[in-house]
């Protein structure tokens, strides 16, 4: 018996000194040199694609829950938008399926013809949307005659004017061939700028398509390489349209240096077609060729840069931007079968559409359904279309619809 | 002689259960204490998957792209000391765009995280890695 008992307290002392020892080294081994820790090469993190969707369409939403039964849904949203959505959705698709696709390596597909501009908020059957994607108009419309709810608009209009800029970038090294066989010499280096660009592409064309967002003037502005040689200038062609001089002749002091050079203004509006070809039977060295609608950030921000960086700070913000400027606005609203009001519950009830001028900062309040006559108990619907009644002059609409149960 | 007329050995036998019973104590201490909770794998899953969603969320990403980098440095040295942290944003030439990493060895095994980031017209892809320093 005595020999059993001290044969069960050595085994549980040895256990006991084991476990001990154990733990010491596992503690020792994670701290020391981190061998636990498998090695997990390119684990993708989910994404979710449906947010960057929602960005490029650059619409926001919020929830707000007050109470239980008091629930506010707010989408705020832009009109016009600031891109061309359909193109840029596209844009996206493309780099999901060539890109993303193989960073992640698996199969990454976006079916672009089922994203539709009708988001329905659920449960509240309502729809809120674009009757396109160029977001000219917003519409809501109630899916159901269960009305419950009310809905509105909040509106408020920063006006942009002409401070509202533009600026096109392209690297000389995005441009394709316009005509089949050509070569050209293209040397890329992630760590220094300067070695990206296009060369070798003599007496052929380089063409590249891009979107003016602004319908108005937009000065060239070219960065070449000056080698103080002529048979090393080449010509930039917008729409064309020549520049009236060749570039790669910036003057700039030393050889072989890249500098600016400012060329023509060109009226833009939508797509446009850039060419670069050389005149003579030699290359030319293009770095950057830029389309821009203001001449005002050139003095400061333009400059060789050092860093592509830097060369990203000088894209301007395409967001409307409020000013001073005093801009008439119309915003038509055209709502069927039922009450409305405005400013300050005015009550509108006799019009079924209604255009309104709004100037810089106003903010209007539109409310429908659940107005003085009593619930709107049918099927109807409310768009607000954006138009801009000043020429050349840009106004950027903040919506926000909110929906609201009681 | 019986097993309760033995003095000396119920004293030994009581100092071994002590034993045993203090041993089994400082065993479950050191245990706990030494649970490996911010060493272990999962910890920096965790930690990058809410790193690269925050600094997708409030716009870091973008901000970068746009040449204002400070709110995504901001994310980057505020982990904690032990975290190594490279985040790179390419476009979608594969052109890098932005990097910037804590002042860490890298170790030749990490965790990877990726975002498509897209930034008015254009695509970028930003790439996470983060391992233990």
């Amino acid at each position: 018996m005595r020999g059993f008992l001290f044969t069960t307290l050595t085994i549980l002392m040895f256990l006991s000194v084991y476990t001990i020892a154990t733990a010491f080294y596992r503690t020792s081994r994670l701290q020391e040199d981190k061998s636990d820790i498998i090695p997990i090469k390119s684990r993708v993190i989910y994404d979710d694609l449906l947010s960057d969707v929602t960005y490029i369409e650059n619409m926001t939403s919020h929830i707000n829950r007050s109470t239980f039964w008091n629930v506010q849904v707010r989408y705020s949203d832009f009109l016009p938008a600031p891109w061309n959505i359909t193109e840029t959705i596209a844009n996206y698709s493309l780099f999901l399926e060539n890109v993303y696709e193989r960073e992640l390596n698996t199969n990454l597909t976006m079916n672009v013809s089922r994203i539709t501009p009708k988001f329905p908020i659920i449960p509240y059957d309502y729809t809120y949307g674009y009757p396109d994607f160029e977001k000219t108009k917003i519409y809501v419309i109630n899916d159901s005659t269960f009305a419950d709810y009310i809905g509105g608009y909040k509106v408020n209009v920063y006006l942009a004017s002409s401070t509202l800029d533009d600026l096109i970038w392209m690297e000389a090294e995005d441009f394709s061939s316009a005509d089949k066989g050509v070569r050209t010499y293209i040397k890329t280096s992630a760590q220094t700028y300067n070695n990206s660009y296009v060369q070798n592409w003599t007496q052929h064309i380089l063409e590249e398509n891009v979107t003016a967002g602004l319908a108005t003037n937009y000065t060239l502005w070219v960065r070449s390489r000056d080698d103080n040689r002529v048979e090393h200038n080449f010509t930039v062609q917008v729409n064309g349209i020549n520049n009236s001089f060749e570039f790669g002749d910036h003057g700039t002091t030393g050889s072989m240096v890249w500098g600016w050079e400012q060329g023509d203004e060109f009226t833009l509006n939508g797509h446009t077609r850039v060419r670069l070809f050389t005149p003579a039977t030699t290359t030319a060295q293009a770095d950057v060729i830029v389309l821009k609608t203001s001449e005002t950030p050139l003095t400061y921000t333009f400059g060789p840069p050092a860093t592509l960086n830097d060369t990203l700070i000088l894209q301007p913000a395409l967001m409307p931007e409020t000013t001073s400027t005093s801009i008439s606005v119309e915003l038509r609203v055209f709502a069927g079968n039922i009450n409305f009001s405005y400013s300050e519950n005015v009550n509108q009830s006799d019009h079924s559409n209604f255009t309104f001028i709004m100037e810089n900062n106003d903010i209007v309040n539109l409310t429908f359904g659940k107005i003085n006559n009593g619930l709107q108990d049918g099927e109807y619907s409310m768009l607000l279309e954006y138009y801009n009644s000043t020429p050349n002059n840009f106004a950027g609409i903040e919506t926000t619809v909110l929906f609201e149960t009681f | 002689m019986t097993f309760t007329d033995n003095k000396g050995f119920i004293l030994t036998l009581d100092a071994m259960f002590a034993l045993v019973v203090a041993t089994s104590m400082i065993v479950i201490i050191l245990s706990m204490s030494s649970t490996p909770e911010y060493t272990s794998r999962d910890y920096l899953y965790s930690l990058s998957n809410d790193l690269i969603v925050v600094v997708e969320k409030d716009d870091s990403l973008r901000n970068a792209v746009l040449g204002n980098p400070q709110q995504l440095n901001n994310h980057i040295f505020g982990q904690p000391g032990n975290i190594c942290i490279n985040l790179s944003i390419y476009d979608d030439q594969q052109n890098l765009v932005f990097t910037n990493s804590t002042n860490c060895t890298f170790p030749g095994w990490n965790i990877i995280g990726k975002r498509s980031v897209p930034v008015r017209t254009k695509n970028y892809v930003a790439k996470l890695e983060m391992w233990y320093g």
